[in-house]
């Protein structure tokens, strides 16, 4: 028996917000779960970070104003999460050092992913926030200016330059390390 | 483009590489309507409790984080340097079709998540853990070829993040018509190492311990049809499993004697017993063979060894050690700890007989310097882990709590 127009109305709503967020994910699940590796370098974490990201865009799907933007709206989400997560980290080194293992071991013993690195890859883990998006959104997901300045709301200049110097501390990291 | 950046995007794209298909959990797809049965209303006023829980519960972390040792009212290990962030205990009620696990943190004792697993009343659960604490695996089992009991069932347990939830997965996994003598989860929880007995009426027929893939249902599997039983089985990182041979006859066979062997499981299967015991074992009549963990980088064995010294008028005193030997040359490497009692033994009493005088090792971290382990020396049950030569009974529960091989009908598990 059908229900109250309202409720078969948000039951229809919320169907197409399913289908819609479940055909993001199948589609891009992996592709954001690398993302969000090469911005925490730890594997475990990635996946938690996109998990999160999908479910928080389901919460707001209806209230998207734009259903096409479903992907830019979860690349950011992840971005963001990367981000919590570093935050996280910083508080859980600085309060609790002496309380267990440290957080990137688990990340070792998951996938071994922490543990080898390349020197370039471990360069551009250690470079500020900032610099490290600009470079993963621009040589890892192929985005143009324009799609870094919408998904960090930042200005189109300001990822041209964020964007040069995080390539010059780049070489920098990379020439010290030869030497 | 320059060097540097035809570089950054060939070592970017080899990187991220280390995320597919096969090396990360199949997550799931956000619940549907269905899924969520909490009506519109009431979920409008469960986001802010739901936040106002998180926040107080971060604020509670931390001072729980910070506080000294000593002014932690929960009994237990404390902040261990290098001791995993959680362990888990499997708890069968006397009577009843449930299993409970509980995840707890390790510093506090905290219960993070619980989580009931279908059990029959008269099997006896085991757990086993993946290295990052993320994944386990319950094995209800009944000890019995499926001839004369209905088998083996599996059970995966993920937990969500930090530890906070654990989800159920009835795993499709068929022993039959095999019985299951241990199980072992590896480091990184996608491959589950089986110790498997094919027996009839008339006897049996061949051991195998089998490597089966969670994700894919693959399985390789190395056999021998030389008698005796495969136990206590655990990992040394991804490409070793560590077990207990117990030859079932005497044998001149170096080969072929009981012992704590290293089985390589890079290849397709093979012999069981292709070489022979790493650690070879002296006969100690009144005990069984302990366990053994092997510690994840393969160089050692973790176990126990008990020593039982008998006065007059049936006065004994019991030394149970829990030690390192070297898988290199069978030797003693550490003593990490020891306990010992004395007394007169009852075998209906409370101090138990004398092959229940024992400490068992349940697992053990990274490192192997804390073991997850159960003594019982006249009377007295302890469970916990070891840090500096002292042994520190686990936060969050009882002093005498007891988790495997309890007397009576209870029986359980643990592992970190």
């Amino acid at each position: 028996m059908a229900g109250h127009p309202r409720d078969v109305r948000d039951e229809r709503r919320e169907d197409s917000a399913s289908a819609a967020v479940t055909d993001l994910f199948r589609c891009h699940h992996l592709e954001l779960v690398r993302l969000a590796l090469l911005m925490t370098g730890d594997l475990a974490a990635a996946e938690d970070v996109v998990q999160d990201a999908f479910e928080q865009l389901h919460r707001r799907w209806p209230s998207l104003r734009q259903p096409g933007s479903g992907l830019a709206y979860v690349r950011s989400s992840v971005l963001n999460g990367c981000r919590s997560m570093h935050r996280r980290a910083r508080v859980a080194r600085k309060h609790a050092a002496r309380l267990a293992e440290p957080p990137s071991a688990g990340a070792d013993a998951a996938g071994g992913v922490a543990g080898e690195r390349s020197d370039l890859i471990a360069a551009l883990l250690a470079l500020p926030r900032r610099q490290r998006e600009v470079l993963v959104l621009r040589y890892y997901a192929d985005l143009d200016v324009a799609e870094i300045a919408s998904t960090l709301r930042i200005g189109p200049s300001t990822v041209r330059s964020t964007a040069a110097r995080g390539l010059d501390a780049l070489a920098r990291a990379l020439k010290e390390n030869d030497q | 483009m320059t060097d540097l950046e035809d570089r950054l995007r060939a070592e970017l794209d080899d990187f991220a590489q280390r995320a597919n298909p096969a090396t990360i959990r199949p997550l799931q797809p956000p619940p549907g309507r269905a899924a969520r049965q909490a009506p519109r209303r009431m979920r409008r006023w469960l986001a802010p409790v739901a936040a106002a829980t998180a926040v107080a519960a971060v604020i509670a972390g931390v001072t729980l984080a910070v506080r000294p040792a000593g002014h932690n009212p929960v009994t237990g290990p404390g902040p261990i340097a290098g001791v995993p962030p959680f362990y888990l205990t499997l708890d069968q009620p006397v009577k009843g079709h449930v299993a409970t696990a509980v995840l707890r943190s390790s510093p506090t004792g905290a219960v993070l998540a619980r989580a009931h697993v279908p059990m029959l009343g008269t099997a006896q659960p085991s757990v086993t853990g993946s290295a990052d604490g993320r994944t386990y695996v319950v094995v209800e089992n009944t000890f019995e070829s499926a001839g004369h009991g209905y088998g083996v069932r599996f059970y995966r347990l993920q937990t969500g993040r930090h530890g906070r939830s654990l989800r159920v997965d009835r795993l499709p996994i068929s022993t039959f018509p095999l019985a299951v003598d241990g199980t072992a989860l590896s480091p990184d929880g996608r491959e589950l190492a089986i110790a498997e007995q094919s027996c009839r009426d008339s006897g049996c027929q061949y051991n195998q311990i089998q490597v089966r893939s969670l994700a894919t249902g693959a399985t390789r599997t190395w056999r021998t049809r030389h008698e005796g039983l495969s136990l206590s089985l655990s990992w040394a990182g991804r490409h070793q499993v560590g077990f207990l041979w117990e030859s079932g006859r005497k044998t001149h066979s170096p080969r072929l004697r009981s012992g704590y062997r290293l089985l390589d499981v890079t290849g397709p299967g093979g012999d069981l017993l292709a070489t022979g015991p790493v650690v070879q074992l002296k006969p100690n009549p009144g005990h069984d063979i302990p366990a053994a963990v092997v510690t994840p980088d393969g160089r050692s064995f973790v176990t126990s060894s008990t020593r039982v010294a008998h006065g007059r008028d049936h006065h004994v005193t019991v030394t149970t050690k829990i030690i390192m030997v070297s898988a290199r040359t069978g030797k003693v490497q550490r003593v990490l700890y020891t306990e010992s009692g004395s007394g007169v033994l009852h075998t209906y009493g409370r101090t138990g007989t004398l092959d229940e005088q024992r400490c068992v090792v349940m697992a053990v971290d990274r490192t192997g310097e804390h073991p997850l382990v159960q003594c019982f020396v006249m009377g007295r049950f302890s469970f916990g882990t070891l840090a500096g030569g002292r042994f520190a009974p686990m936060a969050g529960l009882p002093n005498s709590y007891c988790v495997r091989a309890c007397r009576g009908p209870m029986w359980g598990d643990a592992t970190w």
